[in-house]
């Protein structure tokens, strides 16, 4: 077997490191490689410029990526590539936005001093409107009439009189079927508007009756 | 070092476009522009790979955008819209932005803290301090390549192209590609060896 020169393999240790070598031309190319420090070096070379390369081309693309993210959707692979994430799809809103040249220009591009300072107002103002909006509104709820909150005695206290005046009047409609009535029936008709009017007895007087209330408990 | 199983990138010999289908292939009913919207992340990563950052890509991809409306219709195959985008892309990242790869070593190691342990390096300030010297200097070598290569190294090593396609796309023969890719490959390389920096 003769020994294989430095200057012969040149052209191929960078096709053995790509893989893309017959099987017994690399078998040669490893051989050589194993043999000599300086090859060797260079393959290593070869081997590591090639991954800081894709770093960084990843990093250039990850740039992207991250801030595109909003804008991609899932979609075929668009790239035949074997890394992972890369091969998005692409987005509706392109085809919409395609005709309008301006609006597409640098939409994401870096973020200037100004730019940061202008965010930095906007989002103070909409914090000050934000702030004077829940004040107003807070201002306004305290002040709304409140519905009266009921206690089982008010309760109690009502239902007695509704039943009172009810009674009352029964007795009252009782005594109105009766000759020579009219004078007491009225009275007491008055009485009820007077005492209970905010009751269901009084309400149906004043439905059925025209009377007058300024009368005294004893006309 | 096991030097048979060094061999990281395969060479996976599909046609762009993923399941697109054969380059070839007549595709009346896909005009241009779905073609451009379905590969646009595809577009979008070779223009990363030119060195545009996130702004620069937009705008090149707009710029793109308005030829596909202009040139809609031109072309019947889908493999040759696919080449027609990704020479237009190419051109823009070259005519418009001539800054590439702004971001400095340095600031990438702080957005990448694993990056050691990811290039199987071992040790912490040492190494750390050697691996952002690579990192820089094979960022220059990137931004110094000369852009025909670097179109080539991107499309064959970042997306994943195999050489006959690179090919088609740059109107090379598959000899030709693997040829610049050796010699972009030596270039960067030889950025490691030249400044002493032992892997």
């Amino acid at each position: 077997m003769t020994r294989t020169s430095c200057e012969e393999l040149a052209d191929r240790i960078v096709d053995y490191v790509d893989a893309e070598l017959p099987a017994d031309e690399a078998r040669i190319v490893a051989r050589h490689l194993s043999e000599c420090p300086r090859c060797r070096q260079t393959a290593n070379n070869l081997e590591r410029s090639l991954r800081l390369a894709k770093v960084i081309w990843d990093d250039n693309l990850a740039d992207m990526t991250a801030i595109r993210n909003d804008a991609v959707g899932a979609g075929p692979r668009a790239c035949p590539s074997s890394e992972g994430n890369h091969g998005v799809g692409f987005p509706n809103a392109i085809l919409s936005r395609l005709g309008s040249r301006l609006p597409l220009r640098r939409p994401y591009g870096r973020t200037t001093k100004l730019s940061r300072r202008i965010s930095f107002y906007a989002l103070a103002a909409a914090a000050t409107v934000l702030l004077a909006t829940g004040s107003s509104l807070l201002l306004f709820l305290h002040r709304a009439p409140q519905p009266p909150t009921l206690t089982f005695e008010e309760v109690q206290r009502q239902v007695a009189r509704a039943g009172t005046a009810a009674q009352l009047l029964a007795a009252t409609r009782i005594i109105a079927q009766c000759e020579g009535t009219g004078s007491i029936v009225k009275q007491q008709y008055r009485y009820i508007l007077r005492e209970y009017a905010d009751t269901p007895a009084a309400a149906s007087i004043r439905g059925n009756h025209d009377l007058k209330l300024g009368g005294t408990q004893d006309d | 070092m096991e030097w048979e199983g060094m061999c990281t990138v395969q060479d996976r010999n599909r046609d762009f476009g993923g399941d697109a289908g054969p380059m070839g292939r007549r595709t009346q009913e896909t005009p241009l522009l779905n073609v451009f919207l379905r590969q646009r992340e595809c577009l979008k990563r070779i223009a990363a790979g030119m060195g545009m950052d996130s702004a620069n890509v937009e705008d090149v991809l707009q710029d793109v955008s308005i030829q596909v409306l202009k040139y809609t219709g031109r072309f019947e195959q889908e493999g040759m819209m696919m080449r027609w985008l990704i020479r237009t892309t190419v051109n823009h990242c070259l005519t418009e932005h001539r800054r590439r790869f702004r971001r400095k070593a340095s600031r990438i190691l702080r957005r990448r803290p694993d990056l050691g342990q990811v290039m199987g390096d071992e040790g912490e300030t040492v190494v750390r301090a050697g691996l952002s010297e690579e990192l820089e200097a094979v960022r220059q070598a990137l931004i110094e390549l000369d852009p025909s290569l670097l179109l080539i190294v991107v499309l064959r090593y970042f997306c994943d192209f195999d050489s006959k396609a690179i090919g088609e796309i740059v109107e090379m023969n598959a000899s030709t590609v693997r040829a610049r890719l050796r010699e972009a490959r030596m270039i960067l390389a030889g950025t490691l060896a030249q400044r002493g920096i032992e892997p």
